[in-house]
């Protein structure tokens, strides 16, 4: 009844059975209650999948840290116009404005190599990225897999190349550089785009190898979104009969 | 006296059989020493490195159906494509590479071809019917996909690139080449490798549902993956230190790694 209301929820029946379960729930308390939940939770996988992730979080970063920097040579002029003060102030307000000017100094150098740091980093990245992107389109296959393996080794997942590696899986030539692009997708699995881009690339998949590995992942990841396009790879006579089994198991490892 | 009488026939035969394949010319040489060398659908072969220039392309199998009536015809068949090595495959060049294909439905004829170092081998054989592919002394780069016939390897040194669905994998490796990496994946078949034991290597071994065994002292990452495992047995480690990347994986079949 709950994969039917789930169904219901979705819009995907239609006819005696809609009605059905209409009544259903409408009739019995308990439905009802259960109807509310799962539409509750609908409603926030729904939300959730619009929660892309995030990488604004090191722009957030340089953009406080370039606020401070700015903040910091306000003090240094305003500091600087003291210099009017009486004699006995001037002693003080001097040394103080060393100080804050030493201070400062230090904090702005400190942070200039900070910013070098991020841009040299940045830097590196780009370079990585316009390396892995550049190589995943190069004749040799094992280039093209020695690419594959550099993008997961940065440690922050670029959408760019998260799109270039859902590409690979799906159009390259040779199938090893696909199972390639497969690990190194499932190594961010949990984040929504990669997930749905697994789930969509069963049925895009030409290569019975690739799709057998896809299946066994779906399996491990409990993913039973994939139910529906394992469901087709068994409808589709163009199947080839290992991978029709493999998806055979994979509908009764999920449901 | 029955005995001698049937080795003189044989001996005959043979002297005769060799006469024959003299005169029919079973070689066809491709002059490259670079690109890639595409096979497809050839049902029983085997590539061997050698130090000459150009590919030698030899028919082993003599053609049987070669008749009186075919004579001054050329082999032709559905993909659009004709025999013009006079072997019984099609030749055709396209973008630095060269493509062979076989033309002969009946497909008995058995191949023996020789690859100079430059030249990358990819090789597909996608039909239920056909023989293992054998790869021997081979030092250049090797990309194979086969269905059901097993892959082996003879003294190779990657980099390779090898996946079959049903087919099993079997290897004897040479010096490791440690520029790019190797990959070998099976759906259904065992993987069964041996390897010299101070290949530097970072191996990444997996399997669905079979089982991994290895005399190799590999120093395995016990941490790898252990925040992201959802099951089958994955190892992770390094020989040697580590270098190349050595992939190996099999769904349902297992993976035999052994010193050599």
């Amino acid at each position: 009844m709950k994969e039917l209301m789930i169904d219901y929820l979705d819009g995907n029946l239609t006819g005696e059975l809609n009605d059905f379960v209409a009544k259903h729930i409408d009739k019995d308390d308990h439905s009802k209650v259960e109807f509310e939940k799962l539409k509750e939770v609908t409603g926030l996988m729904i939300n959730s999948q619009e929660l892309l992730p995030d990488s604004s979080l090191k722009l957030e970063f340089e953009e406080m840290l370039k606020e401070e920097i700015a903040k910091s040579t306000q003090r240094v002029e305003a500091k600087i116009v003291h210099w009017n003060s009486p004699k006995m102030w001037l002693q003080i307000a001097a040394s103080v404005a060393l100080l804050a000017v030493g201070i400062l100094a230090g904090t702005q150098i400190a942070s200039n190599t900070e910013q070098d740091e991020i841009a040299a980093l940045r830097k590196e990245m780009e370079a990585t990225k316009g390396l892995v992107l550049a190589s995943l389109q190069n004749q040799s296959a094992s280039s093209r897999i020695k690419a594959v393996n550099v993008s997961y080794q940065m440690t922050i997942m670029d959408d760019e190349i998260v799109d270039a590696l859902i590409n690979t899986m799906n159009t390259d030539a040779n199938a090893n550089v696909r199972l390639a692009a497969v690990d190194a997708l499932s190594e961010f699995a949990d984040e929504e785009k990669v997930r749905m881009a697994l789930i969509s690339g069963l049925e895009n998949q030409d290569r019975a190898v690739v799709q057998i590995a896809l299946i066994n992942l779906m399996v491990r990841l409990k993913e039973n979104r994939a139910l529906e396009p394992l469901r087709k790879i068994i409808e589709d006579d163009n199947s080839i009969e290992t991978v029709k089994d493999e998806a055979h198991f994979g509908v009764f490892k999920l449901s | 006296m029955k005995k001698m009488k049937l080795i003189g026939l044989m001996t005959l035969l043979t002297v005769f059989g060799l006469n024959i394949s003299i005169a029919q010319s079973n070689e066809y040489k491709l002059d490259m020493s670079s690109g890639k060398l595409m096979v497809k659908d050839i049902n029983e072969i085997r590539f061997e490195g050698h130090s000459a220039s150009g590919v030698i392309i030899t028919r082993e199998g003599v053609d049987k159906e070669t008749s009186e009536r075919a004579k001054g015809l050329k082999l032709i068949n559905g993909l659009g494509l004709e025999d013009n090595t006079g072997i019984g495959l099609s030749a055709i060049k396209e973008g630095g590479g060269t493509t062979l294909t076989q033309i002969s439905s009946n497909g008995d004829g058995k191949y023996l071809v020789k690859v100079p170092k430059g030249v990358t081998i990819v090789y597909e054989h996608s039909s239920p019917h056909g023989d293992d592919v054998i790869f021997k002394n081979i030092t250049g780069e090797i990309e194979a996909t086969t269905n059901h016939s097993d892959i082996r390897l003879d003294n190779v040194t990657g980099p390779l690139s090898i996946n079959t669905v049903h087919g099993d994998i079997e290897g004897i490796f040479g010096a490791i080449n440690q520029s790019n990496p190797l990959s070998m994946v099976s759906s259904h078949g065992d993987i069964d490798l041996s390897i010299p034991s101070a290949t530097k290597a970072d191996f990444k071994i997996s399997t669905g549902w079979g089982e991994i065994y290895s005399d190799l002292d590999i120093k395995i990452d016990a941490n790898q993956g252990s925040m992201k495992k959802y099951g089958g047995n994955k190892v992770v480690g390094k020989l040697n230190g580590g270098g190349v990347s050595f992939e190996v994986k099999s769904s349902h079949g297992s993976i035999y790694l052994r010193k050599k």
